[in-house]
Parts: structure tokens; sequence; C-alpha cells
């Protein structure tokens, strides 16, 4: 128990660490919230021109019919995968080039512990961004089913584990390769274009939609928008419930397995502060 | 070989030792060898192995309590390397390498906790944090929070001579004081072991002067710290240390008293200069 709550204290310091150093460039946190006022208002005109086609776009009615809605949920939970993704390997790398891995590593602080540390203050701005987006949203004139908030948390929650096991496979890529890692192109690229974030992904072919099922961010998009959006009972996200936590259970002790084979392999090589 | 001079039997154990009189730093039959980085012209001939690079080839070296001993030889002769094993970042190929009777191999966050490795870099710091900021930060990944961390802080500036410029950015400290943070870093938690790589490189020659006394007298007379240095300026060594080890093209050379080795010492350096 005293060390889950050194853990915690740990990751505590990693935000305050981090919160530090974002407040001290103050241009940067106004600059966060004003691209998310005009991303929201940028879509705010796009449903305008939609106004008059939406209502007969069957797809968009299964999540309540409005665009804006529809799109301002897919970016703003999208923007986790890209945080899960770009968050634990640019930790490592930064910390490489700018040479504080080293002097971390050589504390009793595990690789495992600084990894998911770095990640708490990039996951926080992302809970804050999308937040926002959804704040705007309502301004704007969506509604959206309050009383859906704890199932949707449940959903994020497995949103945040699924994306996180992606992170870490690709940390491992960047211990071991420095540059080029894979995934990161490979799965924001695909989901970017499948997992209907801009678009339902029922316009795509059938086929495509089979291989966009297999995306988690597919999942967590279809989720939120029925819980949001359509106020569907809980029971209508069931599958993504069990697709998203399923992919974590056996996704994590997978990546966690594959980041130490990596870390491991770098200190035999000599090369894990390497850049 | 030199270096087993006072070495004695240090089973492999992941029970810190107790005893001042045992040595803190034990390296028996230590050897590296890194894979040479592939070539384009090698991957696409995958079935031949790849060619491997000697760092370290059976060194065995002590340092007790309240010694200072200096690494010198010239660049690239592994004494970096052999830091950065004792230091856990780096994984022998063969041998054992024991931080206060922990086998930095078999149990490397337990032997980093009883060792402070001083990385004189600048860049490893986070410069827009405050010094204080900074030493906290450290602190946690040292497993000390709150009122500890905070006595602990105010404990280890004092020692280096930080404690006016605690609250200043870390990126408006001068270059003597950003390498006295790296030492007052080392020492949060407190570890029988200093390991400093190259501490005084790019020092002018007074505030050299100054780290130096304060590694030699704080550190290792009043403290007890068993330091171990890594150095190629050779005045520093033998001002500094109480014994050195020479190393070679990855091999210990000689361990002993810089006086006793000044000829072996100089003759190394005359050669390493005159090579290409």
């Amino acid at each position: 128990m005293r060390s889950f709550g050194n853990f915690l204290r740990l990751m505590y310091e990693f935000l305050r660490r981090d919160a530090r150093i974002a407040l001290s460039y103050r241009l940067q946190f106004f600059f966060q919230v004003s691209s998310v006022l005009s991303v929201a208002v940028t879509f705010f005109f796009v449903s305008l021109m939609m106004r008059d086609v939406e209502r007969l776009i069957p797809s968009l009615a299964r999540y309540g019919g409005g665009y804006l809605g529809f799109v301002l949920v897919g970016i703003a939970f999208s923007s986790y995968l890209n945080a899960a993704l770009q968050t634990f390997a640019s930790a490592i790398r930064q910390a490489q080039m700018t040479g504080t891995l080293e002097a971390m590593l050589s504390t009793k602080t595990r690789i495992g512990p600084l990894v998911a540390g770095s990640a708490v203050y990039p996951l926080s701005v992302t809970t804050f961004r999308s937040v926002l987006f959804l704040a705007s949203g309502t301004l704007l004139g969506v509604q959206f089913h309050v009383d859906r908030v704890g199932v949707a948390l449940l959903v994020l929650g497995l949103t945040v584990a699924s994306t996180m096991v992606l992170g870490i496979f690709s940390a491992g890529f960047i211990v071991l390769f420095k540059q080029g890692d894979p995934l990161t192109a490979a799965i924001g690229g695909l989901s970017w274009l499948l997992s209907g974030i801009l678009y339902p992904k029922e316009i795509l072919p059938g086929w495509v939609q089979r291989i966009a099922d297999l995306l988690p961010m597919t999942h967590t998009l279809e989720a939120m928008r029925l819980l949001l959006l359509a106020g569907a009972p809980p029971s209508a996200v069931v599958s993504a419930l069990v697709y998203l936590g399923g992919f974590a259970l056996v996704g994590i002790p997978i990546a966690v397995l594959w980041f130490g084979w990596a870390v491991e392999r770098a200190r035999i090589d000599g090369s894990l502060a390497k850049y | 070989m030199g270096g087993t001079a006072g070495r004695r039997r240090v089973s492999t154990v992941t029970s810190p030792v107790t005893s001042l009189d045992l040595p803190r730093v034990v390296v028996r039959d230590l050897s590296k060898t890194f894979r040479a980085r592939r070539s384009l012209a090698s991957l696409l001939r995958p079935w031949r192995p790849r060619a491997k690079i000697c760092a370290l080839s059976n060194v065995d070296l002590t340092v007790s309590a309240g010694e200072l001993v200096a690494l010198v030889g010239p660049n690239g002769a592994g004494k970096t390397t052999l830091l950065k094993i004792l230091a856990a970042l780096v994984r022998p190929t063969a041998g054992t390498a024991l931080i206060d009777g922990i086998d930095v191999a078999r149990c490397p966050a337990a032997a980093r906790a009883r060792m402070g490795y001083v990385l004189i870099d600048d860049r490893s710091f986070f410069w827009r944090l405050t010094a204080r900021d900074n030493l906290r930060f450290f602190s946690a990944l040292q497993g000390i929070f709150g009122g500890a961390a905070v006595a602990r802080i105010r404990e280890v500036v004092s020692l280096v001579g930080l404690s006016a410029e605690i609250d200043r950015p870390f990126m408006d400290l001068s270059s003597g004081q950003r390498q006295r943070m790296s030492i007052a870093r080392g020492l949060l938690a407190d570890p029988p072991v200093l390991l400093f790589d190259e501490a005084t490189r790019s020092l002018d020659p007074g505030r050299a002067m100054r780290l130096r006394r304060i590694i030699r007298e704080v550190l290792v007379e009043s403290n007890q710290k068993a330091v171990l240095f890594a150095t190629h300026d050779l005045d520093e060594a033998k001002t500094m240390a109480d014994r050195v080890g020479l190393i070679v093209e990855g091999r210990l050379a000689a361990v002993g008293s810089y006086s006793s080795l000044e000829t072996e010492i100089e003759s190394v350096f005359a050669s390493a200069e005159a090579e290409p």
C-alpha cells in the first residue's frame, strides 16, 4: 500500500514538473485554448452548410442527427489516441535528446514509472481539451446527454487503457531504434482515416469497415456518440466496452513485455540514453 | 593486475554492506563487449556475424568508504563504460560489479539507490524549473517526498554552497553552480558511493579547483563517501586521488598511488597524444 502511495506521489511530481514547465511558456496555454475554440467554430460553420442535408444521412441519424455534435465528439476523443501514441514515445525521445533520461535512469526509479509519469500531464491536457471541445459544442447549440456521463467515463477509462497499449509499443520502438516508430504513423493514420472521426464509418466500403472495427478508436467514438449524442442506454455500448476492455487486458501485458525487452536490449547495446 | 589490494570476498547478495571496512565498490573480472553497428553493406549479408568491440576486459577494482579512486586513461579507454555499468545503465557482458554489496546487473534499482551518478551535464536538468524544483523532482525519483525532501534539499544545497541560488531558474545559474547542482542531485539519496564522469570538464581553473575541494574535503574526508572519479586531467588525479586506476584500451593496466604509477601513466598519455 505504501509503495502504491509513493507511486501516486511520484505521478503527482511528474504532473507538477510538466505543468510548471508548460506554464513557463505562457502564450502556449493561450494558443491551446484558442485553437480548440477555432476548430469548434470552424465545424460550426461546416455544420451550418450541411444543415439541410444532415437529416438525409442515415448514419448520422444513429447519433442524434447533427453533424456538429458528431464531429466534436470525434475530435475530442480521438485526441486521446494521438496523445497516447505520441506521449510515451516522445517522452523518451525528448528525454534522450535533452539529456535528462540518463539522469532519471540513474535514480532508483525504474523506466516503467518514468514513462508512465511522463504521460500524466499530456493526458491531463488532453482531458482539458476534450472538455473544452464539448463545452464549446454546448455553447454552439449541441445537446449532450449529461445523464450518460458515468458510462462515458467508463468508456474513456478503457480508451485510455487501450491506447496506452499502442503508446507503450511505440515507446519500445523509440528505445530500440530512436526514430522511425512505425506504429504512430500506421495506427494514427489508419484511425484518422477509418475510425469515423470526421465522417461516419458507415459511408466506407464494407470491407474497409471491417478493418476499421479492429481499431480501438472506432469503438470509442461509436460508444461516446451513442451515449452523449443519442442518449442510448448503457446496454447499447456493451460490445464497445468488451472490445476496449479485452484489447487493454490482452495488450497491456504484451506491450509491457515488449517494452521491457526493448529496454534490456538497449542496456546490452549501451544505447539507452543515446539518440 | 592492480586493484586487488584490500579486496575481500563479497558474495553476490542483495543486502547492503554494513561494515565500513568492506569496499563499497567491488568490480571483479568485468568485461563489456559491444556489437558494432551494422553498415548498409552488412545488412545485405545478415548471415555474417556482427563485429564486436571490446570496451572493457577483465577489470578488477575496489573502492572503500572515505576513498577517492581516479580512473585515468585516454579518450575511449573505457572509463565511462565502467561508470555506466556501475550505474546500471549498461549491462556487463561478463564479471561482477557490486555497489555496497549489491549486484548492479541483478538488482539495478537497489544498487542505484546506494549510488549517486554525478552526471556533469547541463542538459540533464530541466532548464525552465528553479534549482529547488529540479532537486524536488529528482528527490521524488529517489523515493523522497514531502517534508523529507524539503529537509534533504536544504542539506545538500548547503553542503555544496548553493543555498542562496536555490530559487533561481536553472538556466540562470553559472556553469560552476550548475556543476554543483549535479553534485547536489547525486547526494539527494545520501548514497555511500558516488561516481563522477569528467566532473571538472569545461570549468575554468578557479571553479574546477573549488569543485575538487568540495569532492575531496566535504564528500570523501568529512562524509566518508566512496568516490570513483573518471578524468583525463592528470593533475586532477594527482592532487585528489588516494589511488589511481590506469585504463588503457579497456584493460585496467595498473592501480596504485599516483606517484608509484607516474611514469607509466605519462607514457600512456604520451603515446595516445602521438597517435594520428
